[in-house]
Order: structure tokens, then sequence, then C-alpha cells
């Protein structure tokens, strides 16, 4: 079989059925500080060593010279070119996309509030977003003090409706989407900056999130990438029309 | 290029809830799973300095410890001697699986296709999960479970098939497929 008949085969209906029976599953958090905590204890103790010590080798001195020449190439390429913070791929319109409706909400004046929610209640915020796109969505505040919540609506990013809360400190702005998995085809995590915006977001199975800070922020991407991390874990998931959801899925299985 | 423990550390952890979708289908009960994660963990960090970061990065070398943790794990667990209640239970064919599945997490679903999906063998679910939720490419399937890739491609073949055939009564009883 040929490399390149496995990479085109596709089944979307099964890809479906399978993503919506099991990628909502979580481990819990007791889980989770279980599994932090055994590592620590490992780590105190330590791993078991390598038979014989990296010096202990022969030509020993030859390959600690090729490894410093290839992190000093790796180094120069990463981040060597001007304004090139990128670390991983994401594609260049939808970055464009993302700081156009960035741009495009921060400057308007009106209000970013869905109707008839309290800007403090991230809960049914999340909820009514994530029924209005069916998937989960980051809603839950800005994990670094100073930021004021000016609020969430449903915004179209390259005319694909996302979720799209804001965030305000004086002048400098920061954006929070979450938008469908098909706008990226592949799992990524990145950050870079795009038209002097910095940017931060991953995409999985649940959907693609990026947050967007403005030109003027003093956000720069790693701290924009730090607070993507501390929001990964607040996705919110409403339930909506299972049925019709499941029978869909169904049909695209059997037909 | 070998990492420091903390990157290490933070790269394995990023890993968690693969690891325990993966374990929850091999193991059809929470506390196995959690344990089969735990110890997939340990092994992982008591080992780190073997792990290399290549192509595929942490998530083959963590599934293929846990999935043979799993398999020798089963392997010692049929060894054992069985009391008769246990052995009577292996007559039971694998549609007619009794053990309960936890639907909180599958507000959104049709409790007749999470069964469905359930009641697939191991191996089919293993391949279907890393394909279909976690987006591993086949190489990188047969990477974490050492099988060819065209194992992994009729696995995948399979796997459909037998789904197809479990959810046409489903289909029927909706008005989805006609008789």
């Amino acid at each position: 079989m040929q490399s390149d008949e496995l990479q085109n085969f596709d089944d979307p209906g099964l890809k479906k059925a399978c993503c919506l029976a099991w990628a909502k599953e979580c481990c819990t958090k007791a889980l989770r500080d279980r599994v932090a905590q055994l590592i620590a204890e490992e780590a105190v103790t330590g791993p078991i060593k390598p038979p014989a010590a990296f010096w202990q080798r022969p030509f020993a001195g030859v390959a600690a010279a090729a490894v410093v020449l290839l992190v000093s190439g790796v180094a120069i390429f990463q981040f060597g070119g001007p304004g090139n913070t990128a670390l991983a791929a994401i594609d260049p319109t939808l970055a464009a996309n993302l700081v156009q409706t960035h741009d495009h909400c921060c400057h308007s004046h009106g209000s970013h509030q869905l109707a008839n929610i309290p800007l403090d209640d991230y809960t049914t915020l999340g909820q009514r977003l994530s029924q209005r796109l069916h998937q989960p969505v980051i809603s839950a505040s800005l994990p670094e003090s100073g930021w004021k919540f000016r609020g969430g609506a449903m915004c179209p990013v390259g005319g694909t409706p996302s979720a799209h809360l804001i965030f305000d400190q004086g002048v400098a702005s920061v954006s929070v989407f979450s938008m469908p998995r098909s706008v990226y085809d592949k799992n990524t995590r990145y950050q870079t900056i795009v038209n002097n915006h910095p940017m931060a977001g991953f995409v999985d199975s649940r959907g693609a999130f990026c947050l967007v800070a403005s030109d003027n922020s003093k956000l720069t991407p790693e701290r924009l990438a730090a607070l993507r991390d501390r929001m990964q874990a607040s996705t919110i998931v409403a339930n909506y029309e299972p049925q019709r959801e499941t029978r869909e899925t169904v049909a695209q299985l059997l037909h | 290029m070998s990492l420091s423990a903390k990157e290490f550390e933070k790269m394995a952890l990023e890993q968690t809830d693969l690891l325990y979708r993966l374990a929850r289908r091999l193991t059809h009960d929470q506390l196995r799973a959690e344990d089969l994660v735990q110890e997939t963990f340990l092994r992982a960090f008591k080992a780190r300095n073997t792990f290399r970061l290549e192509e595929y990065g942490i998530r083959p070398w963590l599934v293929r410890i846990l999935h043979n943790l799993h398999f020798s794990r089963s392997d010692r667990e049929k060894k054992q001697p069985k009391a008769f209640e246990e052995s009577a239970l292996d007559a039971v064919s694998p549609g007619q699986n009794t053990s309960p599945i936890d639907l909180t997490s599958f507000d959104a679903m049709d409790e007749r296709l999470v069964h469905a999906l359930e009641h697939l063998p191991e191996e089919y679910k293993e391949v279907l999960l890393l394909w279909a939720v976690e987006e591993f490419s086949y190489k990188e399937i047969a990477q974490s479970l050492d099988v060819p890739i065209g194992t992994v491609m009729s696995r995948l073949h399979r796997a459909r098939a037998r789904l197809s055939e479990q959810l046409k009564d489903y289909a029927k009883e909706e008005g989805i497929l006609r008789e």
C-alpha cells in the first residue's frame, strides 16, 4: 500500500461518532493531582541511571562538540530571524483573520456581551456560546490582575462564527477566541506575533482556541502563552440537541 | 534531544487526558483505568532518560508504555486461576457486555452509540480513539502499538464494519435506515 493512499483515507462519519462518544472524556482532578504527586516524589528519588555516564563513553568529546553545534544551529534557526517568535505553525490566513476580528471588535464601542447575561457570570455565558457554536468554548476571567472583562459574544473570524471574549486594561485589549476545529486541520500549540499582535493558542480535538493581544499591550507571546495554558482548563461544554447530533452521525456512518 | 526533568514532566502531564481516555477503552473500569494511567506515568518518568524527542514527540512513547503495561497485566491475569463465577462470565458474548458505562461524560450523546463503540474489541477501540479523537497519523499509531501500518488500516475498516452492523437496528428504529 502506498503512503499516499494511507494519507487519503478519510471517514468523517466514523471520526465524528468516536469524537461524540469519547472526545469530551477527561480524567478527574484527583487523578491529575495524584499523578503530579507521584512524579514529584519520583523526581526526588531520581530516575534510573543509564548504564554508563556520557563522559565515560568513547568519542564523548566529539559527540559533545556535535551537540553544541547542533544546538547553536537550532537556536539560530529558531530565534535568528527578526520578529520571528513562532514556535509552531499556525495558518497565516487564520492568524490574519483573528487579528482583524480582534481589532474590529476592540475598537468598537458598543456592547460586546450576549443579552441578559451578567458580566460576572462566565458559566452562563460559556453555556450560551457553547450551545450556539456546538462545541466547547473558553469562558473564564483572564488569570492576570488588572484586566477588566468587557464581554463575550459570537463574532465571525474570516466568516466562521466564533466565541469571542474581550478583556481591557487601559487602552490595551486581549481577545479569547473559541473556534470550530475545522478552521485548522491539525493539532498544534503556538505562540507568535502577527502584525505586531502577540498571539498564543492551541488546536485540539475539541476546537481551535486563541488569545490575541493588542499591538499596544505590554504582553509578550510568552506571557500570553502562560495565560493560554492557565485558561485551557476553563472550557465549558453545553448540551445541545443530542438526538439530532447522534442521528446525523449515524446516518453519515451508515451511508 | 534529551529533556530536563521539568520539561519532561510538563510534556508528559499534558497527555493525561489522552492516556485516561485510552485506559478507559482498554479496562472498561474507571478505577483500573486510573491505576493504569498512574503506573504508566511512573514507568515513563523512571525511564525518562531513554526518551528522545523525535519526530512524533512524546505521545506515541507514552501510549506504547500504557499499551504494553495493559496487555502484560491482562496476560498475567489470564494465567491466574479464576473463580467459577468469573470463568462463567467469559462465556458472555462481546455484544452482551454488562459493565456499566459512565455516561456523565457523554451528556451530548445518545447512549446507544456509546454502547456500540464501547462493545468493539479493545484492539479496534484503541486504534479508533488514537485515529479519530487524538488525531494520530497511521504511522504514529503503528509506532505506538508496535503493529504494521496495514494492520492499523485493517483494524479501522473492521471497526467501521462492526460498528455499522451494531447500529443497524438503531438506524431502523429511528427511521435513518429503511428495512
